[in-house]
């Protein structure tokens, strides 16, 4: 295996950097936005957002802030859901079209490299949300004086929603055939397909009583209201990193075919 | 690593029969593509040509592995097949399998993809930078490899597939849209690696001079079967005062050829003189 042909892959793959420093900025002003205009309200008892007070969230004041504190997390994973995961999950899908794989294949690089590079691309972009997302939280947890483990679940949730689309992605696309329309439905599917595991969690819950249910694989945002979403979360980054993982090993069924011509 | 010696195939086409579309009775069933036979070993030089719509892309296409024929397609002593890579074979075409699908990436610059290929194949930054130099890469290296013309894209290509020095070389209408500089570079290219090293050749084209410039054996695709040309043929060296684009050696070029150079020679204003040297064979060196 060769890691500078998987970097170079990479590279190509991340292509236009401008999309990571907008990614960037929506965590600076999150963290802007999440600390100084957030406060305590002590005669109301009663959390304030720009001094105005938001008694919709309780009175608690820890359960409060974390209220609030989710909801603009949830907001911010909404805009990256809408206007930059399905850039990500569009390019992953064309990383399979003839275009972006012929040439490679005329390449002195292994099939599975590819492969290694596309987990690799999916994975970083995961770890990227995850790294704004703890700084986020940690930031917030510090500045409010309010536990980070409870933030921490949705930035967990955002990078598993990343996981589990892009190894759904890589799932469905075996098929050579695929074009543009077929490839943007794949992709509105793989977006949208762990949210809506959640009413079908939920459903099922409602009706059945099924051990296991803890590790029911879903995402979702708002998610307040719900029950151990930590082991939901874990579940369905698990289920994307195994897609994701399968996708590399099935490459290695096929092989580059070099020769050297001799008389 | 494959090893192959000279004796051994480069590429084979047994048995092929391939339609786009099936129809319910197999009796109906008119075959695009019938052949038989189509080997090639290293330092084979083969052309073919053929009507628009006679098949010659899909040819390519099933040997690129995007469509899968009833019979054998081996490429280098292994079977076709789509998830395998093949380092040593060079294209140059066009795969149109979708609409705007011309087998480069996009969203990525042409010194991206030049770069990235240097670094892939190790080839050193200043290496071939003849290509690079003659087919005018520094007009559009900063370009979308999306946004490039048809020409320019043929270009990429050409460097793409000549820059690692591969072992076979297909071409589908590769020099569609070149300049006639370009397109001059290009074939003393190839001939010029061709002489130094073993590289089998299967050209497909509608220009019958470049198939006879660079080709020894042509083949013709009539109603989906390979056939050599009925056409009688010449063998000859044409030289031009001043030299231009259309000096050469012709192997095996048609009539239909002859007539392409003839018409350059007559339309080109620089051309004042031309010798032709060499004999018109009377059909009895037709290949079977």
């Amino acid at each position: 295996m060769k890691f500078q042909v998987i970097g170079i892959l990479v590279k190509n793959y991340i292509g236009n950097k401008s999309q990571y420093i907008s990614l960037i900025m929506i965590c600076l002003v999150g963290i802007i936005l999440s600390t100084f205009p957030i406060g305590w309200d002590r005669t109301l008892n009663s959390v304030t957002l720009f001094n105005l007070p938001l008694e919709l969230y309780g009175r608690s004041r820890e359960g409060s802030l974390l209220g609030l504190l989710d909801e603009f997390f949830s907001w911010a994973w909404v805009i990256i859901a809408i206007f930059y995961l399905p850039s990500l999950l569009k390019k992953l899908n064309e990383s399979f079209s003839v275009n972006e794989m012929l040439w490679l294949r005329l390449l002195p690089c292994h099939p599975y490299e590819v492969a290694i590079a596309r987990v690799c691309w999916v994975v970083g972009w995961a770890s990227l949300l995850g790294i704004l997302g703890t700084v986020w939280a940690l930031i917030c947890s510090s500045f409010h004086q309010v536990p980070y483990r409870e933030l921490l679940i949705n930035v967990e949730g955002l990078v598993s929603h990343v996981i589990l689309s892009g190894g759904i992605i890589v799932a469905l696309d075996f098929v050579v055939n695929i074009r543009e329309l077929e490839q943007n439905l794949t992709s509105v599917i793989a977006l949208l397909f762990p949210l809506l595991l959640t009413p079908i969690y939920l459903g099922i819950n409602e009706i059945l009583d099924v051990r296991y249910m803890g590790f029911f694989p879903y995402v979702i945002p708002f998610n307040r209201g719900l029950q151990n979403t930590f082991g939901h979360f874990a579940t369905a980054a698990l289920i994307g990193l195994i897609l994701l993982f399968i996708h590399a090993a099935l490459m290695f069924k096929f092989s580059l075919v070099k020769v050297d011509i001799e008389e | 690593m494959t090893h192959i010696q000279v004796e051994q195939p480069i590429l084979e086409l047994k048995d092929i029969v391939f339609s786009y579309t099936e129809t319910r009775k197999a009796s109906q069933n008119k075959p695009l593509l019938n052949i038989e036979k189509l080997i090639l070993y290293p330092n084979d030089k083969v052309g073919i040509i053929g009507d628009n719509g006679s098949g010659k892309s899909t040819i390519v296409r099933i040997i690129l592995g995007l469509h899968i024929p009833k019979g054998t397609v081996n490429l280098f002593g292994r079977k076709v097949l789509w998830g395998n890579h093949y380092s040593s074979l060079g294209y140059i075409g066009d795969p149109s399998f979708s609409p705007g699908y011309t087998g480069l990436p996009t969203g990525i610059s042409v010194r991206e993809v030049v770069d990235s290929f240097k670094a892939i194949c190790k080839i050193k930054k200043e290496t071939f930078s003849d290509i690079e130099e003659q087919l005018n890469f520094d007009n559009f290296l900063n370009k979308d490899v999306k946004n490039l013309s048809n020409g320019e894209r043929k270009k990429l290509m050409i460097f793409l597939a000549l820059a690692k020095r591969p072992n076979l070389l297909i071409a589908d209408e590769a020099t569609d849209g070149l300049d006639e500089k370009s397109k001059c570079f290009v074939i003393e290219k190839i001939k010029q690696i061709s002489a130094t090293s073993k590289l089998g050749i299967l050209w497909i084209s509608h220009q019958h001079h470049e198939v006879a410039m660079l080709t020894d054996t042509v083949y013709e695709l009539i109603e989906g079967q390979l056939k050599a040309p009925t056409h009688k043929r010449f063998n000859c060296k044409i030289e031009t005062y001043p030299k231009t684009s259309v000096n050469g050696s012709y192997q095996n070029i048609s009539s239909k050829g002859w007539l392409e150079v003839a018409a350059k020679i007559y339309t080109n204003p620089v051309i004042s003189n031309f010798e032709i040297k060499g004999m018109r064979a009377q059909g009895e060196d037709e290949r079977s």
